[in-house]
């Protein structure tokens, strides 16, 4: 299916047009489902924020003032209700030990995670982002799945460009680190 | 630091484009577009009568109630209460007042009848057209 720009269906919105708004949900739907669930790892619950998020997007549209596009107005909305709904639950997020980065290991392993059939290696990519902290997956999947610039994503996080930064690199390295101990211990199952 | 400004060569990049976005489940936009309009239907109870138009129907009838208790006799031979009630006679003040010679307007049965439908009617019209405005 062929989406319009967002604009499009946000002024036919405005108008009283609703299956304009439904069309940008769906447009946009993948994503920001996606996003939600980096954060709230939960999939019933990501639902849940992401419908919240469309709804308040819905309700506040016409304070809409089209300075940034309208992804990243809408990934600010969904981390800060993900984030809300998660504090609001106080869940326990599985901390990661801090391990020395080492390039020349982590080219040997990628490689060797390259071999494997693309749903397996999806299904480990999606189980590491699940074992990394909100903030740091939800940074992850904003700068390498969505392709937001640091800027947009300080925008959206309403971190500073040096958190931004510290964030994607711890992220990169737990999620290594994730990575490796998923993929061992599949191993050690498949054995 | 330098890792993600790798650009497309970012090995882990790759991976997490690779893996994609997820889906929520199937009538995922019609959830909430039907949650919109759920929303928009759940306006506060509004009596198509109002309170104070009730108000107004309640006084009526005591008042129609209670002029029937007082004017109207029980049967034809009886006198109404209110013609069983003692007569009272005010005193009669003289006062030197000087004799203006105001016009007294002779009205008919007819006349006073017409008022009365009249006033009814432009109150009625008034209480309906006020309603009116309230739901548009």
């Amino acid at each position: 299916m062929r989406f319009q720009e967002d604009l499009i269906y946000i002024e036919n919105t405005l108008k009283g047009d609703m299956s304009a708004f439904g069309l940008l949900i769906q447009k946009h739907e993948k994503y920001a489902y996606t996003l939600a669930l980096r954060i709230v790892k939960n999939p019933e619950e990501a639902e849940e924020v992401a419908q919240d998020a469309f709804l308040k997007v819905y309700h506040s549209l016409n304070t809409f003032e089209k300075k940034s596009k309208f992804t990243t107005w809408l990934y600010k909305i969904i981390y800060h209700e993900a984030l809300g709904r998660l504090r609001k639950s106080k869940r326990f997020i599985v901390q990661l030990e801090e391990i020395p980065e080492s390039e020349e290991f982590q080219v040997d392993f990628l490689d060797g995670l390259r071999s494997l059939h693309l749903e397996e290696r999806s299904l480990l990519i999606r189980k590491a982002l699940d074992n990394l902290k909100p903030s740091e997956s939800a940074v992850l999947t904003l700068f390498y799945l969505k392709e937001q610039t640091i800027k947009e994503i300080e925008e959206i996080t309403q971190f500073s460009e040096s958190h931004v930064k510290i964030l994607l690199h711890r992220g990169r390295k737990h999620m290594l680190e994730s990575l490796r101990k998923i993929s061992n211990q599949e191993l050690i199952n498949l054995l | 630091m330098r890792n993600f400004e790798l650009g497309e060569k970012d090995p882990l990049k790759c991976l997490i484009r690779e893996s994609g976005p997820e889906s929520p489940k199937a009538g995922f936009h019609m959830n909430i577009l039907n949650k919109l309009s759920t929303q928009a239907c759940a306006k506060p109870y509004e009596p198509v009568i109002s309170s104070f138009a009730m108000k107004i129907i309640g006084g009526l009838l005591v008042a129609f109630f209670i002029s029937v208790l007082v004017f109207v006799p029980s049967s034809e031979s009886n006198l109404s209460f209110w013609n069983q009630l003692p007569q009272f006679t005010f005193l009669k003040l003289n006062l030197p007042i000087p004799d203006l010679p105001i016009p007294r307007i002779e009205l008919g049965p007819i006349f006073n009848f017409s008022i009365a439908i009249f006033s009814l009617m432009a109150f009625s019209f008034a209480l309906l057209s006020t309603r009116k405005w309230r739901y548009q």
